[in-house]
């Protein structure tokens, strides 16, 4: 009893590294091997300084943060997390096409992270007006099994992103098809279907008339000033020919041209500004303010909260 | 022998056979290099450099973003340097390109055609001998006209030409303009010159939109030619409604601007 007592007391004491013989060369070895890694693994960034620069609107800041801690991770989740990190801060600060690329890096790291990627890159083709790739994307992302919230926002971009195609009809479709009680959303849709868009030909042909093109978009203030410009450089115009005045005549005929010019413009402008008006309006009224946030708390594993 | 003194042998054994790849400390500074966003790389090299001065890839990738941002006399000769001494055939190739088209936009683009010939013949790096072969056919149909190829470099350079249409057009040296966009655009470039040097001292930025009215014709002028007097005629009538409607308020100069850029107008010109 006494031996074997002896004999475990000794096993714990002189092969365990640091015990009394001191380290064993195998562990020492080892240790000057492994070391290096795990001191740079120590003085890899903390996620914090990136979700800090996150929090502080600094999004191209905090997407190079998580790219660098990318890089620093040694599994091929935390990488492809990281990575749909920073493509989301690089999405947040505009930078669409490295966004895309860092979305690219995320899916080679881990294939299963599909429904996260196809959001991303659902949101940057949408971003970037790439209404036939955003559709394809958030219609896929439907076809995944997942949870109400994503399917509903899914199901929401997917309406405004058919609906920017002018195709209402795939819009209202994608509504109906969540299950769920999305009657805000279809109200506005059923809003923007009885509207009318204006006709860009006929307000540039109406602006023809000074001013008449923007009266037809509804915008009337600029109608008046365009009307008044035009009128008092014509009367210029008829002045300075009467009195024989060619200078100044050609002066102000060239200033008179630009306005006209631009009161045919501005009716043809104006006109594609009201339907893009109420596009938005009905865009925004399908989203309801519905939106989604990734929880970087929890990082390396990427949890993603939708709001609505 | 004991459970314990087996284990780290066998640990070493899976380190042999199954080493971890680290990540390459330059390997961010080069991505965002290949990206093309300067001053994030610029930071990401002075950090490598501030942990080994001796970095030949930092120091390129440093000098090759000061001259991207600001492509002077200091920066060209800096990458020139690299360009003849760097130990590393990659880093001189490297060098020797980004000096060439630092020295075609420093606007002493005849001094390019040596490094961008080194270039060219050294690399062995796809972009950058892509880039090279650009600015190589660049300077030989628009600048160095008069100068002859060695008859190697000429060889290579006829067999690479049809490489050209895989350059992208990042790569690319920018195009002088041809005469019709000249023409569209010169009369928009004189007015608003005219405008900034004469008028507007005396009567200050009184615009309330950005970009101001006159950068707005700048801008559309070099975008569209003369649609863009047409297109300044509608922002002056429009002025006074988007400054009612406040929907895209700025800080500028400790004063509220209003947000109106050319995008927001042509939109209907650009899509199909």
């Amino acid at each position: 009893m006494n031996s074997t007592r002896r004999s475990s007391r000794r096993f714990r004491l002189s092969s365990f590294p640091g015990g009394r013989r001191g380290l064993s060369p195998a562990w020492a070895l080892l240790l000057v091997f492994t070391a290096p890694a795990a001191l740079q693994a120590a003085e890899a960034t903390p996620p914090s300084l990136a979700v800090s620069l996150a929090k502080a609107d600094d999004h191209a800041g905090a997407a190079l943060e998580f790219r660098r801690q990318a890089l620093d991770s040694q599994d091929s989740a935390s990488k492809a997390a990281f990575y749909w990190s920073a493509a989301r801060e690089y999405h947040e600060a505009g930078q669409y096409e490295v966004a895309d690329k860092m979305v690219d890096a995320a899916e080679n790291e881990d294939p299963d992270l599909l429904a996260p990627t196809l959001l991303l890159r659902g949101e940057n083709s949408a971003a970037i007006r790439d209404w036939p790739s955003s559709a394809f994307f958030f219609r896929n992302l439907l076809s995944t099994p997942g949870d109400t919230n994503r399917t509903r926002y899914a199901a929401r971009s997917l309406a405004v992103a058919e609906l920017r195609r002018r195709q209402p009809d795939a819009a209202r479709q994608a509504l109906l098809g969540t299950g769920s009680d999305e009657s805000t959303p279809l109200s506005a849709l059923d809003r923007y279907s009885q509207g009318r868009d204006k006709r860009p030909w006929l307000g540039g042909l109406l602006g023809m008339i000074p001013g008449l093109g923007y009266a037809y978009a509804g915008e009337f203030a600029n109608a008046g000033r365009s009307l008044i410009l035009n009128s008092l450089f014509i009367f210029g115009m008829v002045n300075t020919a009467d009195n024989e005045n060619w200078g100044a005549f050609a002066a102000i005929s060239f200033f008179e041209l630009t306005w006209y010019s631009g009161s045919i413009y501005g009716g043809i402008d104006a006109a594609h500004r009201y339907n893009q008006d109420r596009l938005e309006t009905c865009a925004q009224g399908i989203m309801n303010h519905a939106s989604f946030e990734p929880n970087y708390a929890t990082l390396p594993a990427l949890s993603i909260q939708f709001r609505f | 022998m004991s459970l314990w003194q087996r284990i780290p042998g066998v640990l070493l054994g899976i380190l042999f056979f199954f080493p971890v790849p680290a990540a390459h400390p330059a390997s961010l500074a080069w991505e965002l290099y290949r990206e093309g966003n300067w001053p994030a790389c610029s930071i990401e090299a002075a950090r490598l450099l501030a942990s080994d001065p001796a970095d030949q890839s930092a120091q390129f990738l440093l000098h090759a973003c000061t001259a991207r941002q600001s492509p002077g006399a200091g920066a060209c000769s800096n990458l020139l340097a690299l360009a003849g001494s760097s130990s590393s055939s990659e880093i001189r190739a490297h060098a020797a390109t980004e000096a060439a088209w630092a020295l075609l936009r420093n606007h002493t683009p005849r001094q390019a055609w040596q490094p961008a010939v080194q270039a060219f013949l050294t690399t062995n790096d796809r972009e950058t001998f892509l880039q090279s072969l650009a600015i190589l056919e660049h300077l030989h149909r628009h600048i160095c006209r008069d100068i002859a190829m060695p008859p190697d470099v000429e060889r290579q350079y006829l067999t690479c030409e049809p490489l050209l249409r895989l350059v992208p057009e990042a790569l690319k040296p920018p195009r002088p303009d041809s005469l019709a966009r000249r023409l569209g655009t010169t009369p928009g470039r004189l007015i608003v010159a005219f405008y900034r040097s004469c008028i507007r001292p005396a009567i200050g930025s009184r615009c309330s939109l950005s970009p101001s009215c006159s950068e707005y014709f700048h801008l559309s002028t070099r975008k569209h030619g003369l649609l863009g007097i047409p297109m300044l005629a509608d922002r002056l009538v429009r002025e006074p409604s988007v400054v009612l409607a406040a929907r895209y308020p700025l800080e500028q100069d400790r004063r509220t601007v209003y947000h109106d850029p050319v995008e927001h107008h042509d939109f209907w010109i650009q899509s199909p």
